[in-house]
């Protein structure tokens, strides 16, 4: 019992038992909820084409287990190479939005200043005019950038909710902190890195969080700004693999091929896919939720 | 809370990039006619009657003869491989220019070139070196809309024709961005491309803009849809082939069985305006045009699809409109379903390993109340291949040469070549001649090649038993119920309200079949449809046919 | 106890900022001079220069491309060339009955998005905040936040799989001889099944904002209350819930802002289930609109109509929020 609530606060008192039961019951539904589906995305992901057929659709029942749709991914070394362009772009890219955005969240967090207002309102005004597709793509091609890196990062560099969200983090700081290093004399920077950022890693981590998942999760601007098929994210390679038999009319195709070696079943692929996108999603959360530490906050003001 | 989706480019893009994603399945691309003229709400049309000067001299192909020749236009069928492939290119065509080719691509990404050697191999046999740069599949509309915009176009430029027909000013464009291929390729001049001069008039006469020969054609099969059924269940169920829209009905209603998990039916409301003898969009009789939303027939079709599905014969998930219709027909979950007829072949393709025995066919082609069927045919071109402007003239001919290589039919060594590389290398032929992929092929074979030129269509899977007799059956016997389009072979761009009032027209429909509106709603909104556009569209379609000379 | 824990709540004027805040809070003129904010502020306008330079570039040049909205646009002839059509595409919009039943399901289902999802993720937050063992809330969290990642295919897929006609619920109900589930092509049933789907996909997603706004409340209030005997529940009422308001309400000020975005894809892929008379919403009805005439000016004129809208609506609850003393989003100078 004692192990189980280590981190209960001593002031706390220990909570009823029907409380818990009903909390317990609460979360083990929430979680069963979520993870039957995913149960069968990850089977069917694992099913041999057999299966598939027998279920006429996503597979609830195991009928064999099949590593074939992970093998027909990951053969040839496309999908390797995309993995390394997503990881790239997403790194870099977060860098960049984090930095402006923590830039400029924290210029934008003093009401009064110079130009204050009109700047914010520029930024909101971002958040409900989105400019049109072709547009941008003539601004893109017109800077150069088609086929760069850059047209992956730049374009939507600065997400107009992230900075609103995490100005507004700022500005729930304490003000005496930021008031008292400011008498003796340090400048924003320095107000910036040594105070701020250090009591804002929760939010910053949440905000890097919905960078890298956008950056990961991207393909549109792929599909628009780059025509050399070598530079194409994972996310744009995964797609083709979801499109055979689209074409109108279908006559196309390598079909009438008879099939060399034994391909897995389309819906199996779709499902890998699936698998493959999120894996690195679940391996980066842990280190976002590192940050939600309790009390930062206390040592700043106290300490 | 919707926490702003966190793709920094979702929100923007949400609505185009859904919107392309899904175009290719928007039913009102799918029943689109033609188009492609053009200003904006105004026509243009290119006369299919005074083209000829401008398209190549059929020159046929006779290396290779089919087994089961098409007829009423219907494709050749081959039952069996050649057991020598014919050399139809003597010269490789090339002379060692470099040019890139961009296509649309429905399939997994091969290695780019540098790195694959299926690449290799057909750059050798050609003498030219192309580059692919591959397009989403889904999303090919948007990007094509945004390389035109920017005069971004590739040396080779394949457009799919439901492209051209979606993008507005595409008649102006294509003047501008791309070559005029007529002093290439017009009358006798096509002789250097005998392959090419092979190609259907009917394709090439579509591929006619403005008065110049622009693009290369992919001609098509002359039917995209129909029902697909379980032979082999039907059988085991001791029924026969339906032979009527009532013979059908009663068929659904004694296999229909849900609490085993078979429903008889999917959807297939396109195919019964077809059985009901509705035109696929205009009927021209005594001076008159009659859309098809006007007839008795396509109303016929209607209430026929409200009827199965007020019978519940159709599996609810179709009734829902999910995405797995292939499966549920595979699994034997439905027994009756309408798809692309190439639906067949990839379904063998996938099924027969497992299980030897499986059986699909396509319903035999009927009609309803003692008249014949009414069968809708495809455009003629199903994309085409532009060639960049400003290329020097042996440019333009080395490219020519290019695409004349790659318009090499069923059975010759080039159509091996450029669709499954080198034997022993990247496919291999088994007992029956067959090509076989190998790991290495598999990897790395792709449709590029395919993709940049276009060849007779050709009913060729004879890997599968009895497919090619059965196929080459059904199109032959349902060829001759081509329907008289009076507006065949022109290229027409909808005015803008005529195509948009289709939408909330399709939409009641949708309702009616599905039991939420009464059939007797279908006549206010066929009169919505004419005063929204329809009767506009009437006066258009009327001042082409005068145009043409064909009133 | 009531009056301290009242006074937890971040206060409106509090922020790093306050001096400045206090010294522009006067009536315009009286303040410093505009030399004296320059030399003051020049570090934090060089903060905001990248962001705001990569906005201007890469958004605002772009968007005057909206202005195609008064034209019939074409990709070929360009902003420059196509010919200008005043309000014509507003005019054809707003005579359409078919856009305000779109407009009409849009805000019904924004409506139920506010009362029915919005306070989920927050009570989901509280709740897997106050789960105690470390490790179990870490992997609950990584949980609930999977279904963000699924495509609306995936989950509408998923949803017809088990809640269909034919589905894992319905085969059950069969062979036990009930009646089968009508709910995927139920008209009367939308909208229960997009909430749903809206709920399953993104509520976990969107307790991280709200995790983090719980883990910089300050953990000493908790210890002061308890000490002062507040139970559980007071604690939740006084201390946690006036610690998210700022965050609460400055997303639910952003959704309304948002509120004509009640997305696309769950819509188009459900619509023909479901009839166009309930499921049509704006973004499905612009798209039916253009794609099919290849009409981008409806396009941008329905774009320009959902910005103003949601401007408005941003402005007027900015202002509630300020009479309420919150931030909102910006502040009254």
């Amino acid at each position: 019992m004692s192990t189980l609530f280590e981190s209960r606060p001593v002031w706390a008192e220990r909570p009823s038992l029907p409380a818990r039961a009903a909390k317990n019951t609460v979360l083990v539904a929430v979680a069963v909820v979520i993870l039957l589906p995913i149960y069968v995305v990850v089977l069917t992901s694992l099913s041999p084409a057999s299966a598939v057929t027998a279920a006429g659709g996503l597979v609830v029942v195991p009928g064999g287990i099949s590593f074939q749709a992970y093998a027909d991914l990951f053969s040839g070394g496309v999908v390797t190479r995309a993995v390394l362009v997503s990881l790239g772009v997403t790194a870099v890219g977060t860098l960049v939005s984090l930095a402006a955005t923590v830039l400029a969240a924290y210029g934008l967090s003093r009401p009064g200043s110079l130009l204050h207002r009109p700047l914010l309102f520029a930024v909101l005004l971002t958040f409900l005019f989105a400019p049109g597709m072709i547009p941008l793509y003539l601004l893109v091609s017109d800077l150069g950038m088609i086929d760069s890196y850059a047209s992956l990062i730049l374009p939507t560099a600065v997400n107009a909710f992230n900075l609103v969200v995490m100005r507004a983090f700022f500005m729930n700081l304490p003000g005496e902190i930021a008031d008292s290093a400011r008498m003796d004399g340090a400048g924003e920077w320095t107000i910036l890195t040594r105070l701020v950022l250090p009591m804002s890693k929760g939010v910053t981590a949440v905000v890097g969080l919905f960078y890298a998942v956008g950056y990961w999760n991207a393909f549109f601007n792929a599909i628009l700004y780059i025509n050399d098929n070598a530079k194409w994210p994972l996310q744009l390679i995964l797609r083709q693999y979801v499109q055979q038999g689209q074409q109108l009319n279908s006559s196309s195709l390598i079909g009438d091929a008879v099939q060399g070696t034994a391909s897995a079943p389309n819906l199996a692929v779709q499902m890998a896919i699936v698998v493959v996108a999120l894996v690195p999603v679940t391996v980066v959360y842990p280190l976002v939720q590192k940050h939600f530490t309790k009390g930062v906050i206390i040592g700043a003001v106290k300490g | 809370m919707p926490l702003r989706p966190p793709s920094p480019s979702r929100r923007r893009f949400l609505g185009l990039a859904g919107a392309g994603a899904l175009a290719a399945l928007s039913p009102a691309v799918l029943t689109s006619c033609s188009s492609g003229g053009g200003g904006a709400g105004g026509g243009s049309a290119a006369d299919a009657g005074s083209l000829d000067s401008l398209i190549p001299t059929h020159i046929p192909f006779e290396g290779v003869l089919p087994d089961i020749e098409g007829l009423h236009g219907a494709p050749d069928g081959f039952t069996s491989y050649p057991g020598e492939f014919v050399r139809a290119v003597p010269e490789p065509p090339g002379r060692g220019g470099s040019y890139t080719a961009m296509t649309p691509l429905w399939g997994p990404l091969p290695p780019g070139l540098g790195n694959n050697s299926f690449f290799d191999h057909v750059n050798g046999l050609l003498g030219t070196t192309i580059e692919f740069n591959f397009q989403d599949g889904n999303t090919v509309i948007d990007k094509m809309n945004a390389v035109v915009a920017g005069r971004d176009v590739a040396d080779l430029t394949m457009f799919p024709d439901w492209v051209i027909n979606l993008m507005p000013q595409f008649n102006r464009a294509v003047g501008e961005l791309f070559e005029d291929l007529t002093p290439y390729l017009a009358g006798d001049a096509a002789a250097a491309y005998p392959l090419l001069a092979n190609l259907d008039g009917d394709a090439w006469r579509w591929n006619v803009f403005n008065g110049r020969l622009q693009g290369v054609p992919w001609p098509a099969e002359p039917f995209g849809n129909w029902v697909l059924y379980r032979r082999d269940l039907l059988e085991e169920l001791g029924l026969e082939a339906p032979t009527g829209p009532d013979d059908l009905f009663a068929i659904g209603e004694e296999i229909n069985d849900p609490d085993n998990d078979r429903w008889a039916f999917g959807d297939f409301t396109l195919s019964m305006r077809q059985v009901f003898g509705a035109p696929k969009q205009w009927r021209y009789a005594n001076g008159e045009l009659t859309h098809m939303f006007e007839t008795d027939e396509w109303r016929a079709g209607v209430e026929f699809m409200r009827r199965v599905f007020d019978a519940g014969l159709v599996h609810p998930d179709i009734v829902a409109l999910g995405d797995n219709s292939k499966e549920l027909l595979n699994s034997g979950r439905i027994v009756f379903n309408q798809d692309g007829i190439g639906a067949w072949h990839e379904a063998y393709g996938q099924m027969l390993g497992d299980d030897p025995d499986f059986r699909l066919d396509l319903m035999p082609v009927f009609g309803a109340n003692g008249a014949d069927p009414v069968m809708h045919r495809s455009d003629p071109s199903a994309q085409s291949v532009f060639v960049r402007k400003g290329m020097e003239p042996e440019q333009i001919e080395e490219l020519l040469g290019v695409m004349n290589f790659c318009a090499a039919p069923f059975g010759t060594r080039e159509y091996m070549d450029y669709r499954y590389g080198a034997e022993g290398t990247h496919h291999e032929l088994n007992d029956d001649g067959a090509p076989r992929l190998t790991d290495l092929g598999a990897g790395e074979v792709n449709d590029g090649y395919y993709f940049i030129s276009g060849r007779p269509p050709a009913i060729t899977e004879s890997q599968y038993p009895d497919f090619v007799r059965w196929k080459t059956d059904w199109y032959n016997h349902a060829a001759q119920y081509s329907e008289e389009d009076p507006f065949a072979g022109i290229r027409i761009q909808r005015p803008e309200r005529f195509a948009g009032a289709e939408t909330p027209l399709t939409d009641r429909v949708q309702d009616i079949i599905r039991g939420r509106e009464d059939l007797s709603s279908l006549d206010r909104a066929v009169a919505d449809w004419r005063r929204d556009g329809g009767d506009e569209g009437r006066e258009f379609y009327f001042g082409v046919l005068q145009e043409h000379g064909r009133d | 106890m009531t009056e301290r824990s009242t006074a937890v709540a971040p206060a409106p004027d509090r922020g790093p900022a306050r001096p400045a805040r206090r010294r522009a809070a006067g009536r315009p003129g009286r303040g410093p001079s505009l030399r004296a904010r320059w030399r003051r502020d020049r570090p934090l306008l060089l903060m905001t220069l990248p962001a705001i330079g990569l906005l201007a570039v890469f958004h605002y040049v772009p968007t005057f491309g909206n202005v195609i909205a008064f034209q019939q646009y074409n990709p070929w002839d360009g902003v420059l060339g196509s010919p200008w059509v005043g309000f014509y595409q507003f005019e054809r919009l707003f005579t359409d009955p078919r856009f305000w039943n779109a407009v009409g399901n849009t805000l019904v289902i924004a409506a139920v998005q506010l009362v029915f999802f919005f306070p989920v993720p927050i009570a989901l937050a509280i709740l897997l905040d106050s789960v105690l063992t470390r490790r179990l809330r870490l992997v609950l969290q990584s949980i609930v936040y999977m279904p963000h990642f699924f495509s609306w295919v995936l989950v509408v897929t998923l949803f017809q799989q088990i809640l269909g006609g034919a589905g894992l619920i319905s085969q059950a109900l069969r062979g036990a001889g009930y009646a089968p589930l009508e709910m995927m092509a139920n008209p009367d049933a939308f909208l229960l099944v997009v909430t749903s789907q809206m709920v399953w996909k993104d509520a976990g997603w969107g307790t991280i904002i709200f995790l983090a706004a719980l883990a910089a409340i300050d953990q000493n209030l908790y210890e002061s209350a308890a000490v002062d005997g507040a139970d559980r529940w007071r604690r939740m009422w006084h201390i946690t819930l006036p610690g998210l308001r700022p965050v609460i309400v400055l997303l639910l000020i952003l959704k309304l802002g948002d509120i004509l975005n009640v997305g696309f894809e769950q819509f188009y892929l459900q619509r023909d289930a479901f009839g166009a008379g309930v499921s049509e919403v704006m973004d499905t009805f612009v798209y039916h609109q253009t794609l099919v005439t290849g009409n981008f000016s409806a396009g941008a004129a329905a774009g320009l109509v959902k910005g103003v809208v949601g401007l408005v609506l941003i402005l007027v609850a900015n202002k509630m929020a300020h009479l309420m003393g919150e931030h909102g989003v910006y502040k009254r100078a």
